[in-house]
């Protein structure tokens, strides 16, 4: 039953829906998960390799114990339908055929519909149980270091970097514990194949405040040999890569520093009429009738003891 | 004096195995998904007679780059952690699920809006003057409790052989099927095309549960103008809780009590 219609199902329990809202779209996304998909035929390699990648993604990952019956290349719709019932965007299949031996594809989706696909094939694989040293706790955000100037100039290699940050990226933090800075991920590319290495990360004393690193191998140890894609226009990844409006970080206008440090702004007034201002009141300023001394005793402006004066006489 | 401290930092850091590295061209870093690119072309022929090994030192010097900058970002400690504030990542990486789009405003929500009317919380207790206590307003053991009224006083001219207690429960259903009712206008008003989206039944194949089956015969039973009303049954169809169906009863059960 497809509850694709929001709001016409009214969930009857808080339980399921706090779980409609999880899956609902937001305007800040969940960590997305991972689907490890075990195709019709796989060989120890590919299930051991799907195994291991999946320790990488956990808490966010899926492992579907069953084989499934799939050709993600041939027909997308049951890798989608798979991720919307498990509510993971991103998926691993793994399959082993003699025209394709030991076989990962990798891809994403965007709304439950693939975005891109890339198939890898393993050439030498050694699982994370042969390396006996180096681990790292369990849901740990990883370091991410790609080398090789193919991730940069070949179009497949530019999507593929992508879909490896996008994998293996887990959490978005805002802060991080240096502790927690226990292991690398690291991706290089030459000719047309990528080495898949993970180091534990040992940090060491320098003498100053920043450590120095020393790695300790620990597996799993993947050769991968780029083989089919199926990549999204850019059309269509760059409607998915859109950003909401409410979460863009809000422009603050008018405000600057100055050299001191001072917080600066502009203030914009209306056109003022300076004659008809209101100001402090100085009685000493105050516009008063011109004094006697100054005017003729005769004219019609005389003083009141010139007045008193003139009517005694009479 | 200055001569000597500089000689004991130099022996110190000199014991130490130095965090600098050289490299021709800069990383490019994004500090706030832990990643470092290099840039730099590969030693070819190390890659072919000492694979790992090289891919090792790689990895250390590119990590060390990365550390130098995460440990440069600014610091607080919390907890007896000490944690570092991260950037924003700066790689562009899609969505899972489509921006969602503002939900509509409701039939009440826009009138109340119009006249100003706002929403005033009420308590949860109210005080119950026949049992001469705090009660609440809603729920378990609430006030007015239809469980608690066991009798209903009829007026003279009513009819005294009416069952008013069933009344009472007709008219309470009514008035959860008219509530669904406008529930469902509102959400069909704010979809696009402003028609309810039907959810299409899944094509059938011979995988399909029973379950699913008898689905998909009640759907197909209802996709005639007289939603099914004219249609003969088939051998006993499991009544569907689905959706659609549980509205259109509901919505039959409102006109005829209407």
């Amino acid at each position: 039953m497809d509850m694709q219609n929001q709001g016409i199902v009214k969930p009857k329990t808080q339980r399921a829906k706090r779980a409609l809202e999880t899956k609902a779209p937001k305007l800040v996304e969940n960590t997305k998960s991972a689907l490890f998909i075990r195709g019709g035929h796989t060989s120890e390699t590919v299930t051991q390799a799907l195994k291991d990648l999946s320790v990488f993604k956990k808490p966010e990952a899926v492992v579907l114990r069953r084989k499934n019956i799939l050709r993600p290349f041939e027909d997308a719709t049951s890798v989608e339908f798979l991720g919307q019932k498990s509510d993971c965007s991103l998926f691993v299949f793994g399959s082993h055929s003699k025209k394709r031996p030991h076989n990962l594809v990798i891809g994403r989706m965007y709304d439950f519909h693939v975005l891109d696909m890339v198939e890898l094939g393993i050439e030498n694989f050694t699982s994370l149980s042969s390396f006996k040293s180096g681990s790292c706790a369990l849901g740990s955000k990883p370091c991410l270091v790609f080398a090789g100037d193919q991730f940069e100039t070949e179009v497949e290699f530019i999507r593929l970097k992508n879909i490896f940050i996008d994998f293996f990226r887990g959490q978005e933090l805002k802060k991080l514990a240096l502790d927690g800075v226990d292991h690398v991920i690291t991706f290089t590319a030459a000719e047309g194949r990528v080495y898949f290495r993970v180091f534990q990360v040992i940090l060491k004393k320098s003498g100053c405040k920043t450590p120095r690193v020393e790695l300790e191998e620990m597996g799993p140890r993947l050769d991968l040999v780029m083989r089919r894609s199926h990549l999204s226009s850019d059309s269509l990844l760059k409607q998915a890569c859109k950003k909401p409006a409410a979460v863009k970080p809000k422009k603050v206008k008018n405000v600057s520093r100055d050299s001191f440090g001072s917080k600066l702004g502009r203030v914009h007034m209306k056109r003022q009429d300076f004659t008809q201002l209101q100001t402090r009141k100085m009685k000493g300023l105050k516009r008063t009738k011109p004094h006697s001394s100054t005017r003729n005793k005769d004219g019609p402006h005389t003083t009141k003891r010139a007045k008193l004066d003139s009517t005694a006489s009479s | 004096m200055d001569v000597d401290l500089e000689a004991v930092l130099e022996a110190k850091k000199a014991q130490y195995k130095s965090i600098e590295v050289r490299k021709d061209v800069e990383l490019q870093y994004d500090v706030g998904n832990l990643l470092a690119t290099d840039l730099n072309p590969l030693d070819h022929h190390a890659m072919k007679s000492r694979r790992d090994e090289y891919l090792k030192g790689l990895a250390r010097d590119n990590t060390q780059l990365l550390i130098n900058k995460i440990w440069q970002l600014p610091v607080e400690k919390a907890d007896g952690m000490i944690l570092v504030e991260l950037p924003t990542p700066s790689t562009v990486l899609p969505r899972e699920k489509p921006i969602p789009k503002p939900k509509g405003l409701t039939a009440w929500e826009t009138f109340a809006k119009a006249k100003g009317i706002k929403n005033r919380k009420r308590s949860r207790m109210v005080f119950d003057e026949s049992g001469q206590e705090w009660k609440p307003r809603w729920g378990y053991k609430r006030v007015d409790d239809p469980k608690d009224k066991w009798m209903i006083e009829i007026p003279d001219r009513a009819d005294p052989y009416e069952d008013y207690f069933e009344k009472q429960a007709e008219e309470k259903k009514e008035k959860i099927a008219k509530n669904e009712y406008k529930r469902l206008k509102n959400i069909s008003r704010t979809q696009k095309g402003g028609r309810l989206k039907a959810p299409l039944p899944p094509p059938l194949t011979k995988d399909m549960s029973k379950y699913q089956l008898t689905h998909a015969l009640g759907k197909a039973k209802e996709a005639t103008a007289s939603i099914g009303k004219f249609t003969k049954s088939l051998v006993r169809q499991c009544s569907c809780r689905g959706s659609v169906f549980v509205f259109i009863v509901l919505l039959t059960q409102f006109h005829v009590a209407r």
